[in-house]
């Protein structure tokens, strides 16, 4: 069962990916300017030097044309194309970038579930009192300012305490500490601020929707059933009540990989973190086609299986969910 | 002049979007306000009372360029321009060393007007932006690059910004032979790649071979030529190199502003079809052989770059001392302006360059603290321009005219052109909105090129009244008591200014000279375009009535800016790519470029050049707005530090800066 609904939304992906590619490519040609646009009004730039660019570049081509020669390239050889302005494959670009992406999204997203999810439990379990009150604190807290702010909340912290770097993820000093433990020490101390500036607004919304499904269960007719038949209460709640309270959980889970990508550029720039989200504005204000398009696929591709593993999971969570 | 100003907008635009679109509660400014890093809302408090003293005080400025800021903080420290030349020779002798210098080998460089200093120690730059795109010298020609590339890699001729000279590079000498056309270059011998080969001519033959390749992408296959003909390069020793021209040229040395790659090192990559990527961002730092003071030694994707230490520079000092003295440079990025400076006023950089405008004033009061200075380093080598749309004929995809011929009408008459810039009080707009940081000019160049400047150029000066008479005396006159003119036939005289989005001050600029024109009774409405769609209409679509346009700076040698002045130039802004000169004076102008292209006396081009600047001062197809001056920050631990205005800014001798004894 699960190896047919993974083939059969992979087989869906396809189409899928094809049509977004097609609008990335159609968009990119039809908004105005081009990679050459910034040179074009440069006196020392000679006007057949232009000529041969546009030409190199593959700019004087039909949209679907250039569209359907990467798409190949894609599907034949594995290859993204060259990025225009590093002059080197996309795939190298980006790989670097998005491994940045992914661990800060990685240590947010930890961060939240981690915090976010027991903290509804505790507050749920424990209705009006508290650890409740603090959670609702915390929750509204990270629901009402805004991700920008807390970074320059963040970073005002940085600069005056100096317990934290105020920016990027590595020191000037990286490449001379020898050892990859002092190495990684030192990545995790920068990834500490980002981390939470990232993962607060999860945090939030994890941690109330946690206590409301929660809420929702402990007050259900099985709750009752369970602990007349003689369950103690912890037994009750970790075993009836939380898996019925997960589900919904599972499902924002699904949105929350997808939004990994996109989500992680607002922290990236404001606390310079040297991630993907920096490169894609970057290659998109320069027009750097194939840049653009990769990472739009790349996005899309997370989106894809986000849902897909949210769905496998619901299915390992809850027995009643089938996908036949 | 080169579009790098808007590319460099484009991160700073984005992160002012995201804050406008959170911002709105001013909490972001008070809390930048506390922040030790950069601080709007205390600037804004401490300038508007200078501010308010600045615009009513009238003639008490002499010279209303120094800035209201320097009026505050009269601290900061202005570099002296440079000294007026009259000439200079197109040709170098090689000369002796001077008395005192021990040199290693007999064609090391002695570097004579500095302080010795100790070897040791780090400089650490920061800049915005997501850092280089490559290390080839050959394909890039972007300034996040090409900052680093110029610390790696060692010109023919080299440059000297402080004198504005050109000065003995990796050629010890270079003349020309009897015809004219051939120009003997002499390289030192003894000259050592980072990877301690042997540089020779065969190098510079073979750096020839791939600029003329028409496979590799380079704009300096089209500059290296002279009457469309490439130049043929050949080696008679192994330091010597014979260029044949086909026709003499007095540009030559503007021709030579490249460098050598290694042969040894590149030959391979290049002949497998892969010279684009062999010096990519990908490639190990060892990879990159060069000829500068310094070598790579890491790059680390959208943080930094560190340089080292080229263990065989050919620089010496009379102590015998081999430059550089740092042992490295260190690059670091920032996403954008206000992180750039936080990193320089927090003490992780050393070094910063173009701040921007409103954050001078904190910057000179910081001084001394921070223990840096501040540099005034005068104008730069950009302009700010307005100009009207001239090209004539229709859009062969749409049909419609390019300008509105009843419009073009005003805009063609010379009387228009000089009655809007008498309209415009210059002056008060650089006083308030620019914040005195900027300088009026009458002219294309700036006052940063102190050799090609035609200093005698017409002033328009601001004068409503001689407006309005230019006006009256083309007949457009107000017919209808609304406050606007109107023409002959009753349209009113009304048009519109496209200039680029996201840059507020341009926009309050935009707004000012609205209203000035108002004054004379001319509708003017500024239309803000995103970067692209403004080149789009520039370039390609030319449906526009009027520009406002900043060109950021570079090369001051007039062979740059030729394409702004011939009818045929591809940025001749106005009305570019004719077929055949549209007006006379323009035809003028082609005839004196080619004049400039063929004489071979510097001062006679000199003359040339300034009738050009003649031509278009009186003529005023280009509006002369003003320049932005240059500022620089640099910590005072640094000896030999010399900035100037042109580019770059602050590197330029950065191996001769040394760390002073505390």
């Amino acid at each position: 069962m699960i190896a047919r609904l993974i083939m059969r939304r992979l087989l869906e992906a396809i189409p899928l990916l094809l049509a977004i590619s097609l609008v990335t490519f159609f968009l990119l040609f039809h908004s105005p300017g081009d990679f050459l646009s910034a040179l074009r009004m440069d006196p020392k730039i000679p006007a057949e030097f232009l000529e041969r660019e546009v030409q190199r570049l593959g700019l004087d081509r039909p949209w679907y044309e250039v569209w359907a020669r990467w798409v190949w390239g894609v599907v034949r050889h594995g290859n993204l194309g060259n990025s225009f302005a590093y002059k080197i494959p996309v795939a190298d670009l980006i790989g670097q970038r998005l491994f940045n992406t992914f661990l800060l999204a990685l240590s947010s997203t930890l961060f939240a579930w981690l915090i976010g999810v027991p903290l509804g439990i505790i507050a749920a379990v424990k209705q009006n009192s508290w650890p409740d009150r603090l959670a609702s604190a915390i929750a509204f807290f990270g629901l009402s300012i805004p991700a920008v702010l807390l970074a320059l909340f963040a970073i005002y912290f940085a600069a005056h305490t100096e317990w934290f770097p105020t920016g990027g993820m590595t020191s000037d000093n990286y490449t001379q500490l020898t050892s990859t433990w002092a190495r990684m020490k030192d990545i995790a101390h920068h990834l500490v601020l980002p981390t939470i500036v990232l993962g607060a607004g999860g945090l939030a919304i994890y941690t109330r929707q946690m206590r409301s499904n929660l809420l929702e269960a402990l007050r259900a007719d099985y709750m009752r059933t369970a602990l007349a038949k003689g369950l103690s209460y912890r037994q009750a709640v970790l075993h009836h009540a939380l898996r019925n309270a997960l589900n919904p959980m599972i499902t924002l889970f699904g949105f929350a990989f997808s939004d990994l990508l996109s989500g992680a550029f607002l922290v990236e720039n404001v606390m310079a973190w040297p991630g993907l989200g920096r490169t894609t504005i970057e290659a998109y204000n320069s027009k750097d086609m194939f840049v653009v398009a990769s990472a739009v696929m790349l996005a899309s591709v997370m989106l894809i299986l986000g849902n897909l593993l949210a769905d496998l999971l619901l299915a390992l969570n809850d027995p009643r969910i089938r996908y036949d | 002049m080169t579009g790098t100003q808007f590319s460099q907008e484009h991160p700073k635009q984005l992160s002012r979007r995201i804050k406008q679109a959170l911002g709105v509660l001013g909490l972001i400014s008070a809390l930048t306000a506390c922040a030790p890093t950069d601080s709007v809302q205390r600037d804004e408090q401490m300038r508007t009372p200078e501010e308010k003293a600045s615009t009513t005080s009238t003639s008490a400025q002499v010279n209303p360029a120094t800035s209201v800021a320097a009026k505050s903080t009269p601290a900061i420290a202005v570099v002296t321009p440079v000294a007026r030349q009259t000439s200079y020779s197109l040709e170098h002798r090689a000369t002796p060393p001077p008395p005192g210098f021990a040199l290693p080998f007999p064609d090391a460089y002695p570097v004579t007007d500095i302080e010795p200093g100790k070897r040791g120690g780090s400089f650490t730059f920061v800049s915005f932006g997501e850092g280089p795109k490559s290390f080839n010298p050959i394909t890039t020609n972007e300034s996040s690059s090409s900052d680093i590339i110029g610390r790696m890699f060692e010109s023919l001729i080299g440059f000297d910004n402080a004198k504005q000279t050109y000065v003995p590079g990796l050629l010890k000498e270079w003349y020309m032979e009897e015809d004219k056309r051939c120009w003997i270059l002499k390289l030192r011998e003894g000259l050592k790649w980072s990877d301690g080969s042997p540089l020779t001519a065969d190098d510079i033959l073979f750096t020839a071979q791939v600029i003329y390749d028409p496979n590799i992408s380079t704009p300096l296959r089209d500059i290296m030529q002279v009457a469309g003909k490439p130049f043929q390069f050949e080696k008679i020793d192994d330091t010597t190199v014979r260029v044949r021209l086909a026709e003499p040229t007095g540009s030559f040395l503007a021709l030579m502003g490249w460098g050598p790659i290694s042969k040894k090192a590149y030959e391979e990559a290049y002949k497998a079809g892969q010279f684009d990527t062999s010096m990519g961002i990908n490639v190990a730092p060892e990879k990159i052989v060069c000829s500068g003071p310094f070598k790579l030694k890491q790059y680390v994707p959208g943080e930094r770059v560190i340089l080292e230490r080229n263990p065989h520079y050919y620089k010496y000092d009379r102590n015998g001392t081999q430059l550089p003295y740092l042992d490295t440079v260190i690059f670091t990025y920032a996403p954008d302006m206000d992180q750039m400076l936080a990193r320089f006023t927090g003490g992780t950089a050393d070094g910063i360059v173009r701040p921007r405008p409103d954050s001078i004033p904190d910057l000179a009061d910081g001084q001394t603290k921070g223990n840096y200075t501040l540099y005034d380093c005068g104008p730069g080598d950009g302009a700010n321009l307005f100009w009207f749309n001239l090209k004539k004929g229709k859009n062969p995809d749409t049909g419609r005219p390019f300008v509105d011929p009843v419009k073009q009408a005003w805009f063609e008459d010379v009387r228009f052109r000089r009655a809007m810039l008498h309209a415009l009080d210059k002056e008060s707009i650089i006083r308030t909105e620019l914040r005195g940081l900027a300088v009026s000019v009458w002219g294309l160049e700036s006052p940063a090129n102190s050799f090609w400047i035609n200093p005698n150029l017409r002033k328009y000066e601001y004068d409503p009244a001689r407006a309005q008479a230019l006006l009256d005396e083309m007949d457009l006159r107000d017919r209808n008591g609304d406050g606007i003119r109107e023409d002959a036939q009753g349209n009113k005289v009304s048009f519109t200014f496209i200039t680029n989005k996201g840059n507020k001050v341009r926009e309050r600029v935009a707004s000012l000279m609205q209203q000035d024109w108002a004054q004379v009774g001319i509708e003017a409405r500024p239309q803000f375009l995103d970067f692209n769609a403004l080149v789009t209409q520039l370039d390609s679509t030319f449906e526009y009535e009027a520009c406002l346009l900043g060109l950021g700076g570079g090369g001051i040698h007039p062979a740059n800016s030729m394409n702004v002045y011939r009818s045929s130039g591809r940025t001749h802004l106005f009305n570019p790519r004719q077929e055949k000169p549209a007006t006379p004076w323009e035809a003028e102008l082609d005839r004196l470029a080619d004049q400039f292209n063929a004489t071979l006396d510097v001062a006679e081009q000199q003359r040339i050049y300034w009738r050009m600047q003649e031509i278009m001062s009186e003529q005023l197809p280009i509006l002369p707005l003003w320049t932005s001056k240059v500022f620089v920050a640099v910590r005072n631990k640094f000896g030999n530090v010399k900035p100037s205005a042109l580019s770059h800014e602050l590197l330029w001798n950065i191996e001769e800066f040394y760390v002073k004894e505390p």
